[in-house]
């Protein structure tokens, strides 16, 4: 196993965080929505220094790496609080379009992303349905030469402004994924804003017609393909977590060997010490896992590690982020300093791709399997 | 421990619960159930209400409008009010600047100020806290020069709650700076209209906003505006009525809150049916009940003591401590539950169709509940300096 970063990753690393430095700014961007973030110059950049297509497969013009190389993206964006279109477009949507089978509709749309020109989402949650994405009960029915879907998928990110959905339902009595246009009759997209700025969306279906086209993938393979695109997510969520995490932390241990209260540093105080030292600890696990998963995934796209990280990433986020509000007292819980921000976006992944409890069962049942 | 008898007090809380559901419209009592912000018009509406019932400062004497109840009928009446869903008065007015006037002011200040603070007809705000001095508040440095019959103030105050509503603030200024740390501190009244003052909002990071920065620029404060004597303010601010001091574990919210979080567990569903039947989660809520109960217990018990010592003492550290944990443990658990249906921001679920949420359990601004009750483990004494106080004066560690 690598758990250090070779030279290449090492220079992805420094690349991107150059380019945040420079393009972004959470504070004076607070406005933006993740979905947003697609027509801004910052993104163009990213797909022309083929970072945005870095793990799609190299034929239709990616990178052809990673699950490693994506955490190494994904915990900077954690770190420096990118919110954008990255985790549903290019690892949830462009990991289910990799993972299915080839065809002309796939191809087209992998090159696209890669390119930066369009961006496209995963939408799995239900109604009932908890954090379950693999689950759907959604029936096409047959009609003419295609079928018709009636149902509701929640929490869609990124809905506003996406090329194309990829939407999962059961076809002929089997899951299957499909591809759709935005404006597909019958189909409709209600935006709104979610605490930690993502933009998110209901869809509903009411007699959507969808030709036998835009099927993506039935049965086994489009059970690999959401298999593959879940646990790459998890992943994902899992490194932006301890990127989130690792930002929260220092920018607190700075505060606290700063700021004086009772003529003496924060820093000076034991009881602040050991509890930084105690999140410091939970993050090493953190980092171990995050890498350890990654590595896994790269040998088997779907690997149980992936659930794993996500299942320990839930509450060491939420405490670190906590912890980071708590001890710089009332500075803490402003905008301004934004260090709160790292808590909200650490809470919604975890209502996005599912709390510890849920990963931790995905973990389980997988690890067994 | 009682003076009302069992049957005197189902009675006084039945009158209480039906003085709250005639009296707060609907759509308020909504708001204080989904822990969402009262206005500025509607919190006075409602003060004025008790005040006209006779109910606006209870554990004020008689005299200036409260009432002679014994300690165990104010503490039912907080109580249910608090579980009936009354929208939480601030308590600037008549719980912290009220009995700071009735100890140390005069006959004159009490006149001029108790009525209006009762009816708010003046909003109170309180600045003790500045940039340097947080935890360590007798470090604060906004000076007071006297200079005749005023004060010349200069310097600024921050995390002042609703310093943008406020027409009056209670301070604390330095006025001998040579002394040592607490012994130079006098306390002032300071109307806000007043030139060379300013307020500059402060947002909380889920975007609310309650805390401001005041700047004060030679302020020209009256003599007569002192409270007790020059360079006695930090007693005068210290004086907290010990009975307020049980009001910190925030118990009755938890209950309340806990009544929600039970409702969600029940009406949400996932594919197996409700959650409250998830063994994890049944699991969950049982720990987060329990505490609140112990929580519940552990207000009486300081209720006893105050009633039997007059005191509840270093106690309130450990009511304060458990107060915040447990209340945000009931939160977490709400968000928790209500999961994918706690995403959207506050001001999206106005937007929404209303099925936009999972079926029946109202999962609308958990988040920001939550996020709000990060503010106060860092206010008026953080986790922390609770926990100094336990190690040196209830430990002597
Ligand atoms: C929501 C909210 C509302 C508020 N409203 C008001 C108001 O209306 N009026 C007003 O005057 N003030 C108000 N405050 C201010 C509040 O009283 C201060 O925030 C508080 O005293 C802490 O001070 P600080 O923010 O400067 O943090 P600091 O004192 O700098 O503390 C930073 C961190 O260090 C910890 N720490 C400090 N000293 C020690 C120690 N000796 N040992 C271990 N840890 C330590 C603290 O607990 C905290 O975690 C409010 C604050 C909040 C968050």
């Amino acid at each position: 196993m690598e758990f250090m970063l070779t030279e290449e990753q090492q220079l992805i690393e420094d690349t991107v965080a150059r380019l945040l430095d420079k393009q972004w700014d959470p504070r004076r961007d607070q406005a933006l929505l993740s979905a947003d973030v697609a027509r801004m110059p910052l993104w163009r950049e990213l797909a022309e220094l083929g970072l945005l297509g870095i793990a799609l497969p190299e034929e239709h013009g990616g990178g052809g790496m990673g699950p490693v190389e994506l955490t190494v993206l994904c915990r900077r964006f954690g770190r420096d609080q990118l919110r954008s279109p990255f985790l549903s477009s290019l690892i949830l949507a462009g990991t289910a379009l990799t993972f299915s089978p080839r065809g002309a509709l796939r191809d087209q749309w992998l090159r696209q992303l890669a390119a930066g020109e369009a961006t496209l989402t995963l939408a799995t949650l239900e109604d009932r349905a908890g954090y379950d994405h693999h689950h759907t009960a959604i029936e096409g029915q047959r009609y003419q030469s295609g079928y018709m879907l009636n149902g509701r998928k929640r929490a869609v990110m990124d809905a506003a402004g996406a090329d194309a959905f990829i939407v999962s339902c059961r076809l002929d009595g089997e899951l299957a994924l499909v591809l759709l246009a935005p404006e597909t009759e019958g189909m409709a997209v209600a935006s709104y804003a979610a605490f930690d700025g993502s933009s998110l969306a209901t869809l509903t279906f009411n007699d959507a017609l969808l030709p036998e086209e835009v099927v993506l993938a039935r049965g086994a393979e489009a059970r690999a393909a959401l298999e593959a695109a879940l646990a790459q997510g998890a992943l994902a969520a899992a490194a932006e977590t301890l990127g989130a995490c690792e930002g929260a932390l220092e920018r607190t241990l700075d505060y606290l060997r700063l700021r004086e209260q009772f003529g003496t540093k924060l820093a000076r105080f034991q009881a602040l010490q050991h509890r930084a030292s105690d999140l410091h600890a939970d993050l090493e696990m953190l980092r171990s896992l995050v890498s350890g998963a990654a590595q896994s995934l790269l040998h088997e796209p779907a690997h149980a590690d992936a659930f794993a990280a996500m299942a320990l990433a839930v509450p060491v986020g939420d405490r670190v982020c906590r912890e980071a509000i708590q001890m710089h007292g009332g500075i803490g819980m402003t905008l301004e300093l934004g260090i709160g921000r790292y808590l909200l976006r650490v809470n919604a992944l975890s209502r996005l791709l599912g709390d510890a409890t849920h990963n931790g069962q995905l973990y389980l049942e997988r690890m067994e399997a | 421990m009682t003076d009302l008898s069992r049957s005197e007090e189902i009675r006084f809380r039945q009158e209480i619960r039906e003085f709250v559901v005639s009296e707060v419209p609907e759509s308020i009592r909504l708001k204080v159930a989904q822990g969402r912000d009262v206005s500025r018009d509607e919190t006075i509406a409602w003060q004025r209400k008790l005040v006209a019932r006779g109910w606006g400062a209870v554990h004020w004497p008689k005299r200036w409008g409260g009432t002679d109840w014994s300690l165990q009928k104010r503490f039912v009446f907080e109580e249910e009010m608090a579980l009936a869903g009354a929208p939480s008065i601030p308590p600037f007015n008549t719980r912290m600047l009220g009995p700071i006037l009735l100890e140390y002011g005069t006959e004159e200040q009490k006149a001029r100020f108790l009525p209006g603070a009762l009816n708010m007809d003046q909003w109170w705000c309180q600045g003790y806290s500045e940039p340097s001095a947080g935890s360590d508040l007798a470090a604060l440095r906004t000076r007071a020069v006297r200079e005749g019959d005023y004060y010349h103030v200069n310097g600024g105050k921050i995390w002042t709650s609703y310093a943008h509503y406020a027409d009056w603030m209670f301070c604390l200024v330095r006025t001998d700076p040579e002394a040592k740390k607490q012994k130079g501190i006098s306390f002032l009244l300071l109307d806000m209209r007043s030139e060379g003052v300013s307020v500059e909002p402060i947002h909380h990071f889920y975007g609310a906003h309650l805390l401001n920065q005041v700047l004060l620029e030679d302020v020209k404060v009256p003599v007569e505006q002192r409270i007790g004597e020059e360079n006695t303010g930090w007693t005068t601010a210290k004086a907290l009525l010990e009975h307020e001091r049980l009001a910190t574990s925030r118990h009755a919210e938890a209950r309340r809150k806990l009544g929600r979080l039970l409702v969600l567990a029940k009406t949400n569903r996932d594919a197996s049916g409700a959650l409250y039947q998830r063994a994890d989660l049944k699991a969950r809520i049982a720990e987060v009940a329990v505490q609140v109960k112990a929580l519940e217990f552990a207000t009486r018990r300081g209720l006893e003591m105050l009633i039997r010592d007059g005191r509840i003492g270093v106690f309130a550290s450990s009511l304060n401590l458990k107060g915040v944990a447990i209340n945000q443990a009931v939160d977490e658990a709400i968000m928790d539950i209500a999961g994918v249906d706690a995403l959207a921001a506050d001001a999206a679920y106005d937007g929404l169709p209303g099925d936009l949420l999972n079926d029946g359990g109202d999962a609308r601004y958990v988040a920001e509940s939550r996020y709000y009750l990060r503010g106060p483990a860092i206010a008026a004494g953080s986790n922390e300096v609770q926990r100094n106080i336990i190690a040196k004066h209830v430990l002597d560690l």
